[in-house]
């Protein structure tokens, strides 16, 4: 292979009208995802700004007006979240099904952690176009439609014996020609992303890791589309062939697969969890207060000889029965988790029959969109949940006098600062 | 000359049969509807099951209730739960004209004297010979509908917008085979227009309204709420000054110096109030959500007039009664039972016991007794039954969606015909 070989192919590859047509199609889509990824997750970030401020200044109301642990710990909300990572603008992942911001406060958590916003149904339908959606799914249309008649339209065109008898070495015509098309269509579709990642403020090493990853998927279906070519049947008959393994690959595999995970591994419902929560803390009401002090001295031990009440409302015993609540719920809570996990491990070995799931989930994991991120999320909420009723409960079962002073110890919610540096290192 | 369009047309369809492709395209569209029927099936049995497990479960869960305090059954909270046929016509048909040209019939048909426009007449009828095959399934599918009682008009409207839809991909087939001057960028051609109008303009028309209306989330709602409501006063606290004013007006109205001496518990019509006050506020929220969701879906839709594939699924959901309009409809009206469910539960509240026995409440066991209501009353549950929009109605609503399907199909066969008559 030499430059003049080089040199001849490029011209000849960019010569064609349709090439050139697709690939500016392919630049243009790619544009326009990272264009509109980039909106989203700055509107993410101003809503997180807007919230943080509306946090603090309903705070400082709550607390202005309020003079007694009970009522403060019961009309205080904290805002947490979970901030879209510098990645994020190329893979908005499943953050708009799973939440990443709720405002929590010391009531039974399990009645307000599985809230969401409503996405408006009728867009949602379509679904929207970000970056990872244009490498995984329209990425192998172009492709295909580039590489099926590599030989086919030179045999047709009368020329592919006379092409072969020339070349120079094997490498130089179909390798060559193949190469230069794939290594065009990677820029068209990478360079907007490189101009999104440096706009958004992407580490340099996960700007690379994504452009390997983008070329690693875009030389699988290269080399799909090659060895296809080679069959002497009309470009259309290949096309065709090329289109069926996309179709069953891209939308059928996953699809089918999704519906028999679900019905594989069944477990509670969303629903279940929060019926229970709200049977319990409701049946509290009725319950002798002694029976819910029970329960609860059995996880909080430290607290045994301090819960006798003398009215038939007290806030430590209102605040016991909600941690109750979600000790009742608990087991139902883990299951749904465990059950939810264990579709996502499932359904990676069917990503397996699927590059282009394949694909996206590498890329949402290091964007940090994906089902894990929401779990961990998760998993943050309960911490600072549990953190705030360890700093409430003594001031609670103590009996200890109100002291503004004192709302300075009380737990932030800080988000999870891994977020900074996501992906391939975790 | 209509016995040589049918003679074209038959001619077509003989070749699809010798076809080992066009038989591999059949095959390989027998199991996608297969596998699309499954899908959707196991989704719909999915989550009807799961929303009759949902409301069976919290109805009897509520009206197993003991007696109890009305406000708390309040808190209780109520539960209201809630592609590829034109791909398979592009496989079959790229081939159409482009065919003859290769084979140099073209020459042939003309110097006959079969003109190119009857000659693109055989080819459409056996275009749409081809997708009413495709469509069967649907066809019957909705007419057993109507067998288990649904609306003539919009099955019949739901039919026919299918049917020009699939006008449309016959005619756009015919469309760019004529233009083309091979079958590879006939058959290249059709997969990137089928690319453009399924897969990147509904994309793009979501995202385009998302950015252009922004539909701020519900915790940035609630902050307003909760602002409004501070000005309000919260309803649990009777004492709570925003209450003054009515208070003082309650008091005129019956003529007594104050609360204690009302006939009527003072809590409970204090609840009434801020659960009214505070239904209009969030009410006026939801409104303004609902409103800006649905300028996000009309910009969406406006998209119907560039791809088919829009506008036949806005026809459909449109026929269906599953739109967006609907669906708010659905919440607006879930929201008013579950208002005058509350309101009756405050109503008990305020003349089911007195103030004095509201307000000793906590004092003991007795008194707790006394404050509470009969569990007959929690019967007054109704069942909450949603209709759908009359038949005339949603066949109405449809009309812009079938316009865009009309137009698409008169646009490419209009191009059809002029590229006919330059063949």
């Amino acid at each position: 292979m030499s430059w003049s070989d080089i040199r001849r192919e490029t011209a000849f590859v960019l010569r064609k009208k349709s090439v050139s047509l697709l690939l500016v199609a392919a630049c243009a889509m790619a544009l326009f995802s990272v264009w509109t990824g980039s909106v989203e997750v700055a509107q993410q970030e101003a809503t997180i700004e807007r919230l943080l401020e509306g946090d603090k200044a309903d705070r400082e109301e709550v607390t202005h007006k309020h003079h007694a642990y009970g009522y403060i710990a019961y009309y205080t909300f904290h805002l947490t979240y979970a901030p879209p990572s510098p990645l994020a603008f190329a893979a908005l992942g499943v953050r708009d099904v799973y939440p990443w911001k709720h405002r929590i406060r010391m009531l039974a958590l399990e009645g307000q952690i599985h809230e969401s916003d409503t996405q408006n149904p009728e867009l949602s339908l379509a679904g929207k176009i970000d970056f990872t959606f244009v490498i995984a799914v329209f990425a192998p249309l172009i492709l295909i439609l580039l590489l099926h008649d590599l030989r086919a339209a030179e045999r047709a065109a009368g020329r592919h014996d006379f092409l072969i008898v020339m070349a120079r070495t094997h490498g130089s015509l179909w390798p060559l020609r193949a190469g230069l098309i794939v290594l065009g269509l990677w820029l068209a579709l990478i360079l907007p992303f490189i101009g999104g990642a440096i706009v958004n403020g992407v580490p340099i090493w996960q700007m690379a890791a994504v452009c390997a990853v983008v070329l690693v998927y875009l030389l699988f279906w290269s080399l799909l589309c090659y060895w296809v070519a080679r069959f002497t049947f009309p470009a259309p008959v290949l096309a065709s062939l090329l289109l069926g393994i996309w179709l069953a690959t891209t939308y059928i595999i996953p699809s089918v697969g999704n519906v028999a995970i679900e019905e594989a591994y069944h477990g509670p419902e969303g629903g279940d969890i929060l019926m229970t929560q709200r049977e319990a803390v409701n049946d509290a009401w009725d319950l002798p207060h002694q029976t819910t002090m029970d329960a609860f001295v059995v996880s909080h031990p430290e607290w045994q000889g301090k819960t006798e009440t003398s009215s038939l409302f007290e806030w430590k015993w209102y605040y016991a029965f909600q941690q109750v609540g979600d000790e009742k719920a608990r087991p139902l809570s883990q299951a749904y988790q465990q059950i939810a996990e264990q579709r996502y491990e499932a359904a990676g070995w069917v990503a397996l029959l699927s590059p282009a799931t394949l694909f996206k989930r590498t890329l949402t994991r290091w964007a940090d969109t994906d089902a894990k991120a929401a779990w961990q999320y998760e998993r943050d909420i309960r911490t600072f949940h549990a953190e705030l009723r360890e700093f409430y409960y003594p001031f609670l079962f103590n009996g200890s006098e109100y002291n503004e002073e004192s709302l300075a110890e009380r737990p932030a919610f800080q988000p999870n600062n891994t977020n900074k540096y996501p992906g391939i290192f975790h | 000359m209509s016995s040589t369009v049918f003679t074209i047309a038959r001619d077509e369809w003989r070749y699809w049969r010798r076809s080992s492709l066009a038989q591999t395209v059949l095959i390989i569209a027998l199991l996608l509807a297969a596998a699309s029927v499954w899908v959707t099936h196991a989704a719909i049995s999915h989550t009807t099951e799961q929303r009759q497990h949902m409301q069976s479960e919290s109805i009897t869960a509520f009206e197993e209730q003991p007696d109890r305090h009305p406000h708390r059954m309040v808190h209780y909270g109520h539960y209201l739960f809630r592609a590829p046929p034109p791909l398979l016509l592009i496989v079959l048909g790229f081939g159409v004209m482009t065919r003859e040209r290769e084979a140099g019939t073209l020459d042939f048909l003309k110097v006959q004297g079969v003109s190119p426009l009857v000659l693109l007449a055989g080819k459409g009828v056996a275009m749409a010979g081809a997708g009413l095959l495709v469509l069967t399934p649907l066809i019957i599918g909705a007419l057993l509908t109507v067998l288990n009682g649904a609306q003539v008009v919009p099955v019949l409207t739901f039919i026919l917008s299918y049917l020009i839809y699939i006008v449309v991909w016959c005619a756009l087939v015919l469309l760019i085979s004529t233009l083309a001057r091979s079958n590879s960028v006939s058959f290249s051609g059709l997969v990137a227009v089928w690319i453009l109008l399924c897969l990147v303009v509904p994309r793009i028309a979501s995202n385009t309204a998302s950015v252009m209306v922004a539909s701020p989330g519900k915790l940035e709602t609630d902050f307003a709420v909760l602002k409004k409501l501070r000005q309000m006063g919260d309803g649990h606290n009777a004492n709570d000054p925003a209450f003054k004013a009515f208070k003082d007006n309650l008091l005129a109205q019956y003529n007594v110096d104050s609360v204690e001496d009302l006939p009527i518990n003072f809590r409970g019509v204090v609840a009434q109030k801020s659960e009214a006050d505070l239904t209009e506020v969030l009410n006026e929220f939801a409104e303004q959500q609902m409103a800006q969701q649905l300028s996000q879906a009309v910009i969406a839709r406006m998209f119907g007039w560039l791809s088919p594939m829009i506008a036949i699924q806005n026809a459909s959901m449109k026929l269906a009664g599953t739109d967006l309009e609907n669906y708010q409809r659905f919440m607006r009206e879930a929201e008013a039972v579950r208002f005058e469910f509350v309101q009756s539960l405050n109503k008990l509240h305020a003349e089911g016991m007195s103030l004095e026995q509201d307000a000793n409440k906590y004092k003991n066991a007795e008194a707790r007794k006394a404050a509470t209501v009969d569990a007959e009353n929690w019967q007054m549950l109704e069942e909450f039954q949603f209709t759908p929009l009359p038949a005339g109605q949603r066949f109405s609503n449809s009309l812009t969606a079938v316009l865009q399907l009309l137009f698409a199909a008169g646009l490419v066969l209009g191009f059809t015909y002029i590229a006919g008559r330059r063949v």
